[in-house]
C-alpha cells in the first residue's frame, strides 16, 4: 500500500494529535492568601500487640498556597487530653520536632472517649471522639490484582479480616513499603483508602487490596496497617480524597474546604453546620470488598479569625501482620 | 441585543448577551450555614457577558465562506487561599465559592460549505487558532515535588477540524 503520504492518512494523523493535544498545563496565577489557621493533625493510637502509653499529636499552621515551602509548625500551644472519667494527659513539645506534642502516659482503651483540648495563641479548641475496635487482619499476602480496571502487572498486598459484627465500622487502611507509607493509593480511585462495612456486616472479607492500583516490587517489605474510623472521621477522609484527587474534569466534585472534628470554641463558634457541599457517592462495590457508601463534609463553621479545619481523631489502630516480603521467585 | 448588517456580498452579525446565574444554598434550621454562609455565589456555568460575530460571504457559484469569533467572559473559578498538609497530602483552603473567574474565553470558528448532491457538505475548524481555552482549574500536589503545589489549567479542545455533510429532505416530511 502506498498510503504512507497519502493526503487521507496525513489528514487523520493531524485529527488524531489535535484531538490528543487538549489537556492539562501548569499556569501561574496569583490567589488572595488567607488567615492563618491552625491545623490539627493526631490521632490517638492503640497498635494490636504493640500497646503503649506513647501518643503523637502535630500542630502546624496553614501557608500560602503556592508558597512552597514546608508547612510552619505551631510551637507554644497547651495540649491535653481529658479521658472519659477526668483523667487530664498533658502533651509536651517535642524538642527537636517543633509543633509536635507527644505523651508517654496515654493508654487509650477502646470505647472509651476523649477529649482533646488545645490553646494556641489564646484561642481554645476542642474536639472529641471515641476510641473504635478493630477486628484484626487475618492473613496478609500477594497476589496479582484482582477484579479491575487498569494495569494488572505485578502483585498487590492483599488482606484477609472479619468485620466486627453487631456494629457499623469504618476503615481505613495504610500499606509501608520498605518503611514508607503510600500516599498515593492510585490515582484513579482515592488518596485514602477508607471504606464502609456496609452490607458486610460481620462477614469475612477475603482477598481484599486496598493499594490495588499499586503493584509491589519484588522482595519488598510490605506493612499493612487496618484502621477503625467513626463515621465523621471516615466522612472527613473522603471529602480528603475528593478534594486531592480533583483533576478539573467535568465529572469532578466542586473545590469546597474539608473540615474536621475541631471546633474553636473562642469565636464564638457554637455547634456545627453540615458543609452544603456533598461528593458524590461512588459505587464502585461489584466485588465483595465493599466500596458501597456515601459521603458529605464533615460539619463545622467557616469563620473568624482563626478556626479550624483539623482532623483530629483517634482510633485503635492494628498492626495486620508483621511486614511481609513480598516473593522473589 | 443583535445588530444584522449586509456590505456588499457579506452578511453577518453580532450578539452580545449579558445575564448572570447565582446559586444559593442554605442549610435547612441554620441560620447563616450552607455554601458562603447560604449567599448567592455565581453559577458554575455563569458567562456574565458573550459576544459573537458572525460573517458568511459567498465565494463564486458553489462556495460559501463563513466564520464566527465569540468572546465570552470566563467561568467562575473557587480559588485556594492557603494550603495545609495532612498525613502527607497538602490540601487547599478555598475562599469563596466561585469568587474568581478563569481567563476571558475566546475562539474563532471558519468554515466552507457548498451544496452536494442533495445535501451539504462543510469543510471546518473550529478554534482555528488554537487558544486553550481553559475549561476549568485544578489545584494539586506536585508529583515531582511533594511542597510543591501546583494550579493546573484544564482545556478541552485545541484547533479541531471537521468535515460534515448534512442531507436535506425537501419537503418529504411525513
Amino acid at each position: 500500500m502506498k498510503a504512507n503520504n497519502s493526503p487521507v492518512r496525513r489528514w487523520c494523523v493531524m485529527v488524531a494529535l489535535l484531538a490528543t493535544s487538549a489537556c492539562e498545563k501548569v499556569v501561574n496565577i496569583t490567589v488572595p492568601e488567607g488567615a492563618k489557621q491552625l491545623v490539627v493533625e493526631g490521632r490517638l493510637e492503640r497498635v494490636r500487640g504493640a500497646v503503649t502509653g506513647q501518643q503523637r499529636i502535630r500542630l502546624t499552621t496553614t501557608d500560602a498556597y503556592f508558597s512552597n515551602t514546608a508547612l510552619p509548625p505551631a510551637r507554644g500551644a497547651s495540649v491535653r487530653v481529658v479521658e472519659e472519667g477526668g483523667r487530664v494527659v498533658s502533651f509536651g513539645e517535642v524538642v527537636n520536632e517543633p509543633g509536635v506534642y507527644a505523651t508517654a502516659d496515654l493508654i487509650a482503651v477502646v470505647n472509651r472517649r476523649y477529649t482533646l483540648q488545645i490553646i494556641y495563641q489564646n484561642e481554645r479548641y476542642e474536639a472529641t471522639e471515641v476510641l473504635r475496635a478493630v477486628p484484626p487482619i487475618d492473613s496478609l499476602y500477594f497476589k496479582d490484582r484482582i477484579g479491575q480496571l487498569g494495569p494488572q502487572e505485578g502483585l498487590r498486598a492483599t488482606i484477609d479480616f472479619r468485620d466486627l459484627a453487631g456494629t457499623q465500622n469504618f476503615y481505613l487502611w495504610d500499606q509501608f513499603v520498605n518503611g514508607q507509607r503510600l500516599t498515593a493509593a492510585d490515582s484513579t480511585f482515592r488518596t485514602r483508602v477508607v471504606a464502609p462495612d456496609d452490607g458486610l456486616d460481620g462477614r469475612p472479607i477475603s482477598q481484599f487490596q486496598p493499594y490495588d492500583g499499586i503493584p509491589v516490587s519484588k522482595g519488598a517489605s510490605v506493612l499493612v496497617r487496618q484502621m477503625s474510623l467513626s463515621e465523621p472521621v471516615y466522612r472527613f477522609y473522603r471529602a480528603l480524597s475528593d478534594q486531592s484527587a480533583n483533576d478539573g474534569s467535568p465529572f469532578a466534585v466542586p473545590l469546597a474546604s474539608v473540615r474536621g472534628n475541631v471546633s474553636n470554641l473562642t469565636n464564638g463558634l457554637i455547634g456545627r453546620s453540615a458543609t452544603s457541599w456533598q461528593p458524590k457517592s461512588r459505587r464502585p462495590g461489584r466485588s465483595r470488598h465493599s466500596y458501597l457508601g456515601q459521603s458529605m463534609g464533615v460539619g463545622a463553621p467557616r469563620l473568624g479569625i482563626a478556626p479550624h479545619h483539623c482532623n483530629f481523631w483517634w482510633t485503635v489502630m492494628r498492626r495486620g501482620c508483621r511486614p511481609r516480603v513480598a516473593p522473589t521467585g | 441585543m443583535d445588530l444584522r448588517k449586509r456590505v456588499g456580498r457579506t452578511t453577518g452579525w453580532i450578539s452580545y448577551t449579558m445575564a448572570r446565574a447565582e446559586n444559593r444554598y442554605r442549610a435547612s434550621g441554620l441560620a447563616g450555614a450552607g455554601i458562603d454562609n447560604g449567599q448567592y455565589f455565581p453559577a458554575p456555568s455563569d458567562k456574565t457577558h458573550e459576544l459573537s460575530i458572525v460573517g458568511i460571504r459567498p465565494l463564486g457559484a458553489k462556495w460559501t465562506f463563513g466564520t464566527t469569533f465569540s468572546l465570552a467572559s470566563g467561568l467562575p473559578i473557587t480559588y485556594p487561599t492557603k494550603r495545609y498538609m495532612v498525613d502527607g497530602l497538602l490540601l487547599a483552603e478555598y475562599g469563596a465559592r466561585n469568587a474568581a473567574r478563569l481567563p476571558v474565553y475566546h475562539r474563532l470558528d471558519a468554515s466552507f460549505t457548498r451544496a452536494l448532491g442533495r445535501g451539504e457538505l462543510q469543510l471546518g475548524v473550529y478554534n482555528l487558532y488554537n487558544r486553550f481555552n481553559a475549561q476549568s482549574m485544578a489545584f494539586r500536589q506536585s508529583k515531582s515535588n511533594p511542597l510543591v503545589t501546583e494550579a493546573v489549567r484544564v482545556s478541552i479542545f485545541g484547533a479541531v477540524p471537521s468535515i460534515s455533510y448534512g442531507l436535506k429532505f425537501g419537503g418529504a416530511a411525513r
